[in-house]
């Protein structure tokens, strides 16, 4: 009886902390793995996800179908006789307070389209110059004796461009309370007939946003 | 003759019977995803053109049967001559309203002149 309650003692005196020590770091683990936010890949196709305050890639891919949508209905890139509008990209403003590459809104009109079959884009003619500059420095070889020269480009090939798209994107904020603000976002295009200089077709979509003044929005 | 209780049964029979037949889309391209919504919209048209550059145009007319202002969304799947799915960025879920007690619309047109066919989805909005 008296060795049983000196073993008690002895355990008590000697494991009592350590052992109250685990389970406060036990508990205090399973408290912070429940607050890690897991990374999950984004379901493109029926994204639930709350809206941002900024820009994402949700509203890219609407102001982009609206505009194919509206260019389409319009008629503006039926080619009179058939055939297809050779499309040049002019300069997309971004006049918002994010660093955005407008790539991103005109690559997706860009391939939707071309897929449409009704444009073709022309990558050597450009506001800074050629998109793909190799085009341009491949007829370069020309002067080599390296090259098969019938394989060169020849002079007079290239296409040039009939339409040109142009446009910008805006951003708007506005104090809607004390601790809420409104974002607007205005992506505004339009495709130009380079030969008369005429607009044959303008679009706009609008985004709107309402949240809290927390967010930021750039 | 017939008895007041089989005559209710009856009655009560063909009502369950006309409930379900206004519910169901009157196109069968077109699936209303939330079986629910199927008392609170009824689609009444659906038309479709092909226009001068060869592509199919279509509008979808509907009512919103009750006193609330909604929100739908709607995605097109556009098909080629072979039932197979051309993959667009138009193809996405495009949000539309419905006013209550009237009756809403909307208009695409397909991404290309390969698409023959379509079909539609309509689900309640976010």
């Amino acid at each position: 009886m008296y060795i049983r309650k000196r073993w008690k003692d002895y355990l008590s005196y000697h494991y009592k902390f350590p052992v109250f020590q685990l389970i406060g770091v036990t508990i205090f683990l399973f408290l912070v793995s429940g607050c890690a936010t897991t990374t999950k890949n984004i379901d493109m196709y029926n994204d639930q996800g709350h809206a941002v305050m900024g820009l994402d890639y949700r509203d890219f891919q609407k102001a982009a179908s609206e505009a194919v949508n509206s260019m389409l209905l319009s008629g503006a890139v039926n080619k009179r006789g058939g055939g297809r509008y050779v499309l040049a990209i002019s300069r997309i403003v971004n006049d918002t307070m994010q660093r955005i590459d407008t790539n991103q809104l005109i690559k997706k009109i860009r391939i939707e389209l071309f897929q449409s079959g009704k444009v073709v884009v022309t990558t050597a003619v450009g506001t800074n110059g050629a998109e793909d500059k190799l085009a341009m420095q491949a007829r370069e070889l020309r002067k080599s004796d390296e090259f098969n020269q019938s394989t060169v480009a020849k002079k007079g090939q290239m296409i040039a461009p009939e339409l040109s798209l142009s446009g910008k994107i805006i951003q708007r904020n506005i104090r809607v309370s004390s601790g809420t603000q409104q974002v607007e976002y205005y992506f505004q295009l339009t495709l130009t007939d380079i030969n008369t200089g005429l607009a044959f077709w303008e679009g706009e979509s609008v985004i709107g946003k309402r949240g809290s003044n927390k967010s930021v929005s750039w | 003759m017939y008895s007041l209780k089989s005559i209710n049964r009856i009655v009560f029979l063909m009502l369950l019977l006309t409930g379900c037949v206004t519910t169901r889309p009157v196109d069968p391209r077109i699936t209303i995803i939330d079986t629910f919504l199927t008392t609170d919209i009824t689609i009444t048209d659906v038309s479709s053109i092909v226009n001068n550059g060869g592509l199919i145009e279509i509008q979808v007319t509907g009512t919103n049967q009750t006193s609330f202002y909604k929100k739908f969304e709607y995605k097109i799947n556009w098909l080629d001559q072979n039932g197979l799915i051309i993959p667009t960025i138009l193809s996405r879920w495009t949000m539309f309203p419905a006013y209550e007690k009237s009756e809403f619309r909307f208009k695409a047109v397909a991404p290309k002149t390969t698409a023959t066919d379509f079909r539609i989805l309509i689900r309640k909005g976010n």
